[in-house]
């Protein structure tokens, strides 16, 4: 009966984890900032219809430096962030507010969907983490995004407060 | 292909309990290359774009998911939280520990392995934003306490199996079991 590790290369004894945690370590200051920005910013372009390409001109810069703003991987500079505000005519938001709010998204569960009016019921679990009317209203802008109509209700999410909200979505 | 220690600071190689398999058309093992696509917000967004159809099933609107800035949210949401979960036990110096080991790599089935959190109502109910996990880690366990991951995905179907991409994971973990098993390599079934 062998070991793994009889298997791995010799030569190969420089520690990985070393470098990766390193590397987290270093970037934990600004990484969930620039996934945010990368965020706002690929949604900007979904709705725009614009490519990596198209950013890049307007930027003046290769596609390669786009890939990496929008990677959302980079320590993005304060002039970075406002040449892609101007190029693409957007406020991006980085507060504290904004971030948490992306980091956390809402929990909505749906039981049943039923299309026979205008009206959406909302029946979603409440974390303690945010205001009751933040869940609610970012659950209205998700569902106002994608449906016309429709009725949702939650799953059972024990020890959790429900919230119950109806929204016409006419 | 080979085998890489994941947790190998400071340790002899062979009480390492996380392995990842190296494959050769990537430079990075599996463990840190599905880390850093996961964790890329442009890829997301065009993987999600790609698969859009297989959001749009009534599985994924129960579980809160009804567009792609969501599901990239919440991918986003949960490899930033395996990530602070990582540095945070590499602090404590529980890094290469069995009990972290078995929190932070939930086996959800056979060879299949989520990260971050449990759908266990109990669990759920102290760390409610995940409660169905999209990413996925396929691997092996190596004798009793170790994992050799050998690949992974994000989950976009309600069975595992109809995601594409994510059937073959499957199959190349059993061939590699069987790889592993012709070593002579201990492993559970």
């Amino acid at each position: 009966m062998k070991k793994i590790s009889r298997l791995t290369a010799s030569n190969d004894k420089q520690s990985a984890w070393k470098g990766f945690i390193e590397q987290l370590e270093n970037e934990k200051d600004y990484i969930d900032t620039s996934a945010y920005i990368a965020f706002q910013v690929m949604s900007t372009m979904r709705l725009l219809g614009l490519k990596q390409k198209d950013l890049a001109q307007r930027l003046d810069v290769s596609p390669q430096q786009v890939s990496k703003i929008l990677s959302g991987q980079e320590n993005l500079t304060i002039e970075t962030i406002n040449r892609v505000k101007t190029a693409l005519g957007i406020d991006i938001d980085i507060s504290n507010e904004g971030l948490y709010k992306f980091l956390n998204p809402p929990v909505i569960f749906v039981d049943s969907i039923d299309n026979r009016d205008h009206y959406f019921t909302i029946k979603l679990k409440h974390d303690g983490k945010k205001s009751v009317e933040d869940h609610v209203n970012e659950a209205k802008v998700i569902i106002q995004n994608i449906f016309s109509e429709g009725e949702y209700f939650s799953d059972d999410y024990e020890g959790a407060e429900e919230i119950e909200e109806t929204i016409n979505c006419n | 292909m080979n085998y890489t220690p994941i947790f190998d600071q400071g340790i002899k190689e062979e009480d390492c309990l996380l392995w990842s398999i190296k494959y050769k058309e990537h430079d990075l093992c599996e463990f840190f290359r599905l880390i850093k696509q996961w964790s890329n917000i442009e890829f997301l967004f065009e993987y999600f774009e790609s698969h859009k159809e297989l959001l749009n099933t009534d599985y994924w609107k129960r579980n809160g998911i009804m567009s792609i800035e969501m599901a990239v949210k919440r991918v986003n949401a949960e490899i930033a939280s395996f990530k602070k979960e990582l540095i945070e036990a590499n602090r404590q110096g529980a890094i290469n520990d069995e009990v972290t080991l078995n929190k932070i790599f939930l086996n959800l089935h056979g060879n299949v392995f989520y990260i971050g959190r449990s759908t266990k109502k109990e669990q759920v109910k102290a760390k409610p934003n995940f409660y169905a996990p999209l990413l996925r880690f396929y691997g092996l366990r190596l004798e009793k306490r170790q994992i050799l991951i050998t690949g992974g995905g994000i989950k976009l179907t309600e069975k595992i199996q109809q995601t594409p991409g994510l059937d073959k994971e499957i199959e190349r973990t059993i061939l590699i079991d069987n790889i592993l098993k012709e070593d002579g390599i201990l492993f559970l079934p």
